[in-house]
């Protein structure tokens, strides 16, 4: 009989069920997909060689579980509300709590299996557009990514193990309340406890400590990238400081949930115009009682911008980076003094033989034997290192390479030098000047974000005529390829010389030579995994916030149509209804926005500073484009998805009812 | 149409359903004068509660025609329904349908906020009705603080609160004990002798009927009988109710 009774109120609620339905349906298929992804052979094998990479993959999967789990079990508990009077009706008709309980989890699993089942299926969709997402970024050529029977397994075993959580809690509570509260269940409108203005009082707070996170973020980035300080203690400053963000965000919106209604309803003129009091009141009561979940939303929320954010960002820069680390396809520094090393004649013998050449250069690095500009850099200032030497290249063939590489050739004056680093620092070079040929050269001009031409962390472009009778200390290889499909894993390994150490009894392999094409294909795999995994939370973190939104607001419908069908039989008329309903939804709905789509410009401006620090001048618009699009189209997800839900919501509250 | 007729139901039907046709009305017609206290009673299924539906514009009549102080209210457009409703009727029903999320002050006022009357107006009249009701020390409450009798004279304030040509009440004792329905009636009684208000009550009951100044009998649809009190007392007024049930208004009422 149960069976029957459980199938047939499946079918008759069908439009209560629904949401459920296509919340956990849309779950298992995240879900399923990126715990296929994790468990991949591919993903597999990258992971042998990045353990790093693989665990934080790993704490990714868990931590969307989490995310996940908290969901279904919101979602399970919304179902639960929704039929509090019906299962108070049944009580009081003689069947038992235990009946009540099997009905209950009988329908719950008829739901979940039908979502499992069809969550796998679009899982198996995504799954192989995930793997599209992420060849395409890795510029490789998209094959029919495996599935993995681990994956399957978790997938399956995290649903179930929710639904026999959220099983367990709903028999408690079933078990335990009374049938006077579940079928009139008294709607409590609480009476403030702390006065709104203590609660503006920590709006105030958590916004500084928001401001201090944000801060702390941009410090501690700077340092990690200039070098400056342990490695360990700024990850863990670092850390704090996102912490910080995250509480200051989240008791941030716990504030503004609390005290904006109040705000509204200081004006007594504005409270007594049309159903503007009823509004308040609604919104007082709605984000009131569901201030933490308001508190969750806008953490989510603002992870998810600044996920996006970081995951664009980085994908978007790392060309740009490519370009100013590779300006040529084979780069290659070769000491004049090494006799191990595989000598420039050689090496261009073996490339030639391997690969075909568009264009081949060779300049030389002049040396003074001393290091008499470089303690004006910022490494020299710091550094006591006194082996280091300054180097030299003449104009003329620094000019070449600035042409070919599509930049102005620079003009250097009687006794100018321009110095050259491979990032902006506090380099100063003040008064720095140097005796070359017997004559005085001052360092007139700083570049920071140019190409790295010479592999080298400073260097000076001289007027060809001073650099006459200088030794030679290295001599720099340039060369572009016809084509970028050559073999260069097997040219770097012609290239490749042995050094053995034979009082530690070890060789150490080394190559001169580095090949763009690889480096590229290196960077992309990684790049290409963080940018689809941190999207990927990212947009599990929308779907869940917008998924817990949904149903919230579709949980008030009864509860709503009983308020506005007073409203209409007081005299407000249809369209004021109307009105009134688009107004209470738009608050509870969007007050976690704003400030999390603000998210945008500290990363922005971060993102920038990072930037501008490593050389990367040139990619700050992208940054700006990406921050500026990224809100863009979360707004129009977050615009469609309320639309929808308010569609839904709006039906639900104004039904045709039979008086 | 007299002048002094605040209502007047003309030929009045109400039919029910798709495949299964209900009859709820089978053409009424009745007047009520203005400064009357009209009583509907009936059985259940009698037609009380959607006579009363479709004389507050709740609902519509397949038939016949509604005029309130002078208006067809079947002619209205939704619009001028809603204003018409927020205007000129007053509304109490039994389960007083309270907003929960406003405080009784705020309840009280709304329908003068709904007709956008000035801030000054609105609370020098919210004032004057709930000291009037004696509700003016339980503005900051929420209903659900109050007891069942101050819940309907909650109701009872929001209702008179814009002078409505008519008041309708709909079982206003049904959910409230003997002591409070016998004081919402003395108020009801009150409202109607000293300060002229028209009021058209649904009830069941016949010791709440015999507060009336006229009854009308439903059965099945239509009115059966109608007695009216003149000069007599409420206790004879009781019995003429239960004598005209127990003839012919329902199982329910024959001793």
């Amino acid at each position: 009989m149960f069976a029957k009774l459980a199938f047939r109120n499946v079918r008759r609620q069908m439009s209560g069920y629904i949401v459920y339905f296509a919340t956990v349906a849309v779950t298992v298929a995240l879900m399923f997909a990126v715990n296929n992804a994790v468990f991949s052979p591919d993903v597999l094998s990258y992971a042998d060689s990045h353990e790093q990479a693989y665990g934080a993959m790993i704490a990714l999967t868990v931590f969307v579980s989490l995310v996940v789990a908290c969901v279904l079990g919101y979602a399970a508990s919304f179902m639960l509300k929704l039929r509090k009077r019906e299962f108070g009706t049944y009580l009081t008709l003689g069947m038992t709590r235990r009946n009540i309980l099997a009905l209950f989890l009988l329908e719950n699993l008829i739901i979940c299996v039908a979502a499992l089942v069809v969550g796998l299926l679009i899982g198996f969709v995504l799954f192989q557009l995930l793997s599209i997402a992420t060849s395409a970024l890795m510029e490789v050529d998209f094959r029919f990514a495996a599935y993995s029977v681990n994956g399957l397994l978790l997938t399956v075993g995290l649903v179930v193990g929710m639904f026999l959580l959220s099983s367990l809690l709903s028999s408690v509570y079933l078990k335990k309340t009374r049938i006077r509260e579940l079928i009139y269940a008294d709607k409590k409108v609480p009476k403030a406890r702390i006065h709104p203005a203590v609660w503006g009082a920590v709006a105030v707070v958590s916004f500084a400590a928001v401001l201090v996170g944000i801060f702390l973020c941009d410090r501690e980035f700077q340092a990690l990238v200039e070098g400056l300080g342990d490695e360990n203690e700024i990850t863990l400053l670092l850390f704090a400081a996102i912490v910080l963000f995250a509480i200051g965000i989240a008791l941030l919106h716990y504030a503004l949930s609390k005290c904006v209604p109040y705000l509204f309803m200081c004006s007594k003129k504005r409270r007594c115009k049309g159903t503007n009091m009823f509004v308040m009141r609604q919104m007082k009561s709605r984000l009131g009682s569901n201030a933490a979940l308001g508190a969750v939303l806008a953490f989510l929320i603002s992870f998810t911008v600044i996920g996006c954010n970081i995951s664009f960002i980085i994908k978007a820069t790392e060309k740009i980076e490519l370009e100013i680390g590779f300006p040529y396809e084979i780069m290659g520094v070769v000491r004049a003094d090494d006799e191990e090393a595989v000598p420039i004649p050689r090496a261009r013998e073996i490339i030639g033989d391997c690969v075909e050449l568009k264009t081949e250069h060779v300049f030389s690095l002049y040396t003074t034997g001393r290091g008499d500009l470089y303690k004006y850099t910022e490494l020299g200032k710091y550094m006591d290192d006194s082996n280091e030497r300054d180097r030299f290249i003449a104009e003329s063939e620094f000019n070449v390479m600035m042409t070919e590489c599509g930049y102005a050739p620079i003009s250097l004056g009687e006794g100018e030098l321009m110095a050259v680093l491979s990032a902006e620092d506090e380099s100063d070079f003040e008064g720095a000047s140097v005796v070359l040929g017997g004559r005085e050269y001052s360092v007139v001009k700083k570049e920071t974000s140019l190409p790295d031409f010479c592999s080298t962390y400073f260097y000076c472009v001289a007027p060809d005529e001073a650099l006459e009778g200088m030794e030679e200390l290295e001599y720099v290889y340039v060369a572009e390829t016809v084509r970028s499909d050559y073999d260069f894993e097997g040219l770097r390994k012609k290239l490749t010389y042995s050094i053995e150490y034979e009082e530690g009894g070890f060789t150490i392999e080394l190559a001169d030579f580095n090949f763009r094409e690889r480096v590229k294909r290196s960077s992309n795999r990684t790049t290409a995994i963080i940018t689809v995994g941190i999207l990927y939370v990212a947009i599990v973190f929308m779907f869940m916030a917008l998924a817990v939104l949904a149903l919230k607001s579709l949980s008030h419908c009864d509860e709503d149509a009983a308020r506005y069908s007073v409203l209409s039989k007081l005299g407000a008329s249809r369209g004021e209804c109307k009105l009134t309903f688009l107004k209470e939804s738009l608050a509870v709905f969007f007050l976690p926005l704003p400030l999390s789509l603000l998210s945008s410009i500290p990363v922005g401006i971060i993102c920038c500073r990072v930037l501008k620090a490593v050389g990367l001048l040139q990619a700050v618009p992208v940054v700006i484009s990406v921050c500026i699009a990224v809100s863009a189209v979360i707004l129009s997800v977050y615009l469609c998805y309320f639309a929808a839900t308010h569609l839904v919501a709006f039906r639900r509250t104004f039904k045709p009812r039979r008086i | 149409m007299a002048t002094d007729n605040i209502l007047e139901v003309v030929n009045l039907t109400k039919y029910y359903g798709g495949a299964v046709v209900t009859k709820a009305l089978a053409g009424i017609s009745l007047k009520v004068q203005k400064g009357e206290f009209v009583a509907v009673m009936g059985a259940s299924g009698s037609g009380k509660s959607t006579l009363l539906n479709i004389i507050s514009t709740i609902d519509k009549a397949t038939g016949g025609d509604v005029f309130i102080d002078g208006k067809n209210i079947g002619q209205m457009k939704e619009d001028e329904l809603a204003a018409f409703r927020r205007d000129r009727l007053g509304f109490v029903f039994q389960d007083y349908n309270l907003l929960d999320t406003l405080t009784v002050g705020e309840n009280i006022a709304l329908p003068l906020n709904l007709a956008r009357k000035t801030l000054v107006y609105t609370e020098s009249e919210t004032h004057r009705v709930g000291k009037l009701l004696g509700v003016e020390n339980e503005f900051d409450k929420y209903p659900r603080e109050l007891s069942g009798g101050q819940r309907q004279r909650v109701a009872l304030a929001r209702a008179l609160i814009t002078s409505p040509a008519l008041l309708l009440a709909d079982e206003p004792t049904g959910a409230l004990d003997s002591a409070n329905s016998k004081g919402l009636m003395q108020t009801l009684s009150f409202m109607n002798g000293e300060l002229g208000c028209t009021i058209l009550m649904v009830t069941h009951d016949p010791v709440m009927g015999s507060y009336a100044g006229r009854v009308l009998f439903l059965k099945d649809g239509k009115i059966f009988t109608e007695i009216r009190r003149g000069d007599r007392d409420r206790k004879e007024m009781y019995d003429d109710i239960l004598a005209v049930l127990a003839t012919g208004g329902g199982d329910d009422y024959v001793r």
